[in-house]
């Protein structure tokens, strides 16, 4: 190479004459075809994550009431292929005037027909389509709530004011109405316990991108506050804790 | 202006010629490079999934890469200071290489940013709606784009004065530099606020980012360039002056001592205070949750930069051997601790509590090696044309022999 | 003469070899290009300008646009309306912690509403399970599921976007692809955001969701109900997040994470409206906010029921 740029003539203008490549230069155009052919050939796709669908299960996010109640309807009973109203027969069988034990009559109510002795206590005896209060005025089944708010004062007066109890429907009342679920159908007045909210399976958890195994957590005491509480062993919260399951 | 376009011919031109050495490591950087653009458009074809990056993560290698080099970019006014206020000799003809890397630093960070963007083809939005000044991004982009453009045209005038065998006009980039002092330590300040500004980040949310983002880069970057000095030194009859690379030391020695303090000043307040913000540091350092991804990076940070430190204060790293390796130390160390370090940490755990680890994928670490080997390939050409230009072999009257095969030198010639 | 001849051409065949060599490797590397969906490349997209820029027509135009597109990709023709918000409304949400059992249907609920990507998943809800006795979030878990909701030592807080009043993801965002509407919603035009993820960083309370990749939905799950700022379908690159169901309530309606809330922990409303359910209850229960702390002001709120003794 240097002897033959020695010997090139003066010229007035450098980009007229050829380029002095250095050694090697020849390799440059096969090796770049080399690395060109290796991507036609040798290209994979890229470690994409796992692709997996997540369908929604329509059913389980209905929004109807989880206690699919009567509710606010006077009770059937299907008897014969016929349903049939408590008035139907006790119109003409009377039965026995129970006890009154107190108010907390949810306690201790067996649902087994005849053998109950607090019925009245909520229900009507001489007009069974009808529930009756505590002063003996007659209530309609829709107006359940009524009957309830004689002891439930507090809920009530929440349930009035919206913070307690399910709304649906429209926040608008100008465009729509706005449907407040009453209090049986969400609880069930027979049972202090309200089996429409027990304990359920939650829908499936998250699995987002590249999620990875996820662990339960990490249970460090010291950063439970109530640590103090079970460290000392007087019980903090859980099974043994309190007798009353507030939910 | 007819001058001009055959200067940038000949640059060209220039950039094409070199010996086996230069065509090899320019081939290696193309290839890296292309890898980069090949995984780069699967990317565009199948989105961020191809990253490791995740919703509770969302930010990854990538930015971390961006953060570096925004350091990086900033260190050349740690050779401008010297020159420019305090008159430094021997850095003088030096200070040039710190500015062009600046140049190549800033058009990495750009395409760190690019390619982190889910919708790039949407660029355009940003000159539409531009929410300025209240997004720190939209600063970021002024700053970064308006210090590249300050140092295109202070290395692009004083090359082209240099080809013209003219004396440069002092009032026509004396105050460029000026401004660029600032504006390189304002485009680290506005990087660090970007993280610093998020309430919803514990480990960012603090003061103190910025001081340690400026004494992070203050270091790494004049380190690089200690390496990249002497790179020139021996492929080039260009004279860097061992004086030169001696003050690099003392810069860079001061900087790491700042950067080592500031970071033991956070590690303290996370660590003393114990709160429930600290998470983040505490994943970082010592794995929570049975998670410690990170903890082995984080104390190599720390070893090497440490290491690096101690090997500074001693008058052993005076020989150049030391103080390359210090620096190769620290340049590792570095960017460990300001990348990976600070900007996957902060994701972990979510602000949700939700601990997700981050891992890139080989997709995502190709892009991440195309774009610093085409930042790479960027430094060496605009070296390559600087050497003969500043050495007044490639001047405007010269018409022989310029473009010469032997990577940087006309030694054979002269 | 004929020595630079050679010189010439042989340096031009080296050039023009290496040239070749090089654009053949530049074209190799760009083939995966090949499968790019261009669909959303086309010159309307390009021109298609910031929500809050068009006009009522070219709005019109867009819907009209973008209704083809899904009934191309979907085979069902969406009701797409753009829904303005209400004049003196302003949009509060309230949730019961007392009463949330953590079954996580509200999730479900949202995904199915607004369209969510089924695969890679994506819910704008994350229930979080948390010991009685602290909200440390550290120290919540978002995974159970293997046993039955609730269980007795543990309560459940849904979170969502928090809709907030001083929102750090719209401060933070470049483009001004978010922001905050007249109804406190904060809202996204998901044909203006770039995918910078800023957002998603900036968010306190982990609402912003992105599109790693190109959200799928089978075509019988899709919501034909659409709103243009909420629940049309996304593509891939672009934010998403919880807007308050908009399509539904600046109609009137509730929240579809609220219609299907079993326990009637969720509550929703108009907080210029003295007499809605919300105000009554700021006014009189208990009210937690959660990380209060950061400033953003948020229009979710946390409240308790007091003890109402008789054990319910």
């Amino acid at each position: 190479m240097a002897p033959e740029q020695n010997e090139l003539p003066k010229m007035d203008s450098p980009e007229k004459r050829p380029l002095q490549y250095g050694s090697g230069s020849w390799l440059l155009g096969p090796l770049f075809l080399g690395v060109a052919a290796w991507f036609f050939l040798g290209m994979k796709s890229p470690d994409l994550p796992p692709k997996k669908l997540y369908p929604i299960n329509q059913s389980a996010i209905s929004t109807a009431p989880r206690r699919k109640m009567i509710g606010v309807q006077p009770p059937k009973i299907h008897i014969n292929g016929f349903d049939r109203t408590c008035n139907d027969c006790h119109n003409s069988f009377k039965s026995e005037t129970p006890k009154i034990k107190g108010r907390l009559q949810h306690k201790e109510i067996i649902l087994e027909h005849a053998i109950n002795t607090s019925c009245f206590s909520c229900h009507d005896q001489k007009d069974r389509n009808y529930l009756i209060s505590l002063k003996g005025e007659k209530i309609e089944y829709p107006a359940v709530v009524n009957l309830c708010a004689q002891c439930h004062v507090r809920i009530h007066r929440d349930w009035v004011k919206g913070s307690h109890g399910r709304s649906n429907g429209y926040w608008d009342t100008r465009k729509g109405p706005m449907k407040r679920l009453k209090c049986t159908q969400c609880h069930d007045p027979h049972q202090p316990r309200h089996p429409a909210m027990d304990p359920l399976k939650p829908l499936p958890g998250p699995h987002t991108l590249r999620m990875g195994e996820q662990t339960e957590p990490r249970e460090e005491e010291s950063e439970d506050v109530l640590y103090l509480l079970k460290k000392n062993g007087s019980g903090g919260f859980g099974p043994k804790a309190g007798k009353k399951e507030k939910r | 202006m007819k001058d001009y376009l055959r200067f940038l011919r000949r640059c060209f031109r220039i950039s094409f010629v070199g010996d086996w050495r230069y065509y090899l490591w320019m081939f290696l950087l193309s290839v890296v490079a292309l890898f980069g653009l090949n995984a780069y458009s699967q990317q565009l074809v199948h989105g961020l999934q191809t990253t490791g990056m995740t919703d509770q993560v969302s930010w990854g290698l990538y930015i971390a890469n961006f953060t570096y080099l925004v350091g990086m970019a900033a260190a050349a006014v740690m050779l401008v200071i010297p020159v420019y206020i305090y008159k430094n000799k021997d850095l003088h003809d030096l200070v040039i290489f710190g500015e062009l890397f600046a140049v190549a630093s800033i058009l990495m960070c750009l395409l760190f940013v690019t390619v982190d963007l889910g919708r790039p083809d949407r660029f355009i939005h940003l000159f539409l709606r531009f929410n300025w000044p209240i997004s720190m991004l939209t600063w970021d982009v002024l700053v970064l784009n308006g210090y590249l453009l300050l140092n295109l045209h202070i290395c692009g005038y004083l090359i082209y004065c240099a080809y013209r065998r003219t004396r440069p006009g002092k009032w026509f980039y004396i105050p460029f530099v000026f401004v660029a002092i600032f504006w390189a330590i304002s485009i680290h300040t506005v990087t660090a606020f970007l993280y610093s500004g998020l309430g919803s980040r514990p480990l960012w949310n603090s003061a103190v980012l910025a001081p340690r983002f400026l004494a992070s880069a203050f270091s790494a970057g004049p380190a690089f360039l200690v390496l990249a000095l002497q790179v020139i030194r021996r492929f080039s009859d260009y004279k860097v002056p061992d004086g030169a690379l001696q003050m690099l030391r003392k810069i860079i020695t001061v900087a790491l001592s700042i950067n080592m303090f500031l970071l033991g000043s956070e590690m303290f307040t996370e660590f003393y205070t114990q709160a429930e913000h600290s998470a983040s540091a505490q994943y970082l350092f010592f794995g929570l949750a049975g998670k410690h991804a990170l903890v082995p990076w984080i104390w190599t940070a720390i070893g090497m930069n440490s290491l690096a430190l101690v090997l500074l204060f001693f008058p052993i790293s005076k020989s150049l051997k030391w103080l390359n390796l210090s620096c190769a130390l620290m340049i590792v160390g570095i960017w460990i601790e300001k990348g990976m370090g600070l900007i996957v940490p902060a994701f972990i755990p979510s602000p949700l509590g939700e601990m997700v680890e981050y891992k890139p994928t080989t997709n995502e670490i190709l892009v991440s090696l195309g774009i610093w080997a085409f930042g790479l390939l960027v430094f060496t050409i605009l070296v390559r044309i600087t050497i003969p230009v500043l050495s007044g072999r490639l001047t405007i009257d010269s018409v022989h022999p310029a473009e010469l095969p032997n990577a940087f030198s006309t030694k054979t010639f002269n | 003469m004929s020595g630079e001849q050679k010189m010439n051409r042989r340096s031009f065949l080296r050039g023009s070899l290496g040239a070749a060599g090089g654009m053949a490797a530049v074209a190799a590397a760009l083939t995966p290009l090949k499968d790019l969906d261009l669909s959303e490349m086309t010159v309307d997209h390009f021109l298609q300008k910031h929500y809050k820029e068009m006009s009522p027509k070219e709005i019109d135009q867009v819907i009209e646009r973008i209704s083809k597109e899904v009934e191309e990709r979907y085979d069902l023709r969406p009701e797409l309306k753009d829904v303005k918000p209400m004049d003196g409304v302003e949009f509060t949400y309230l949730l019961n912690l007392g009463r949330c059992i953590g079954c996580r249907k509200c999730v479900h609920a949202c995904v199915a509403e607004n369209n969510q990507s089924r695969s890679p998943e994506i819910q704008y809800i994350r229930v979080l399970e948390m010991p009685r006795g602290s909200v440390n979030l550290e120290h919540s878990n978002h995974h159970y599921g293997d046993k039955k909701v609730p269980s007795k030592d543990h309560f459940y807080m849904p979170v969502q976007c928090h809709q907030c009043d001083n929102p750090p993801c719209v401060k933070v965002c470049p483009v001004e692809a978010t922001w905050k509407e007249d109804d406190g919603i904060v809202v996204i035009d998901y044909d203006w955001c770039i995918g910078c993820r800023y957002c998603e960083a900036a968010c306190p309370y982990w609402a912003r969701r992105f599109n790693f990749a190109e959200p799928e939905i089978p075509k019988k799950d899709l919501n034909p109900k659409m709103g243009y700022l909420s629940n049309r379908p996304r593509h891939k690159g672009v934010m998403e997040k919880c807007h308050f169901c908009l399509h539904r309530t600046r109609e009137g309606k509730l929240p579809a994470c609220l219609e299907v809330c079993p326990v009637g922990a969720r509550k929703f409303g108009n907080i210029n409206d003295p007499n809605s359910e919300v105000v009554q209850i700021l006014k009189t229960k208990r009210i937690f906010i959660l990380k209060q702390e950061v400033g953003t002001k948020p229009r979710f709120f946390y409240y308790f029921d007091e003890d109402y003794g008789f054990g319910d």
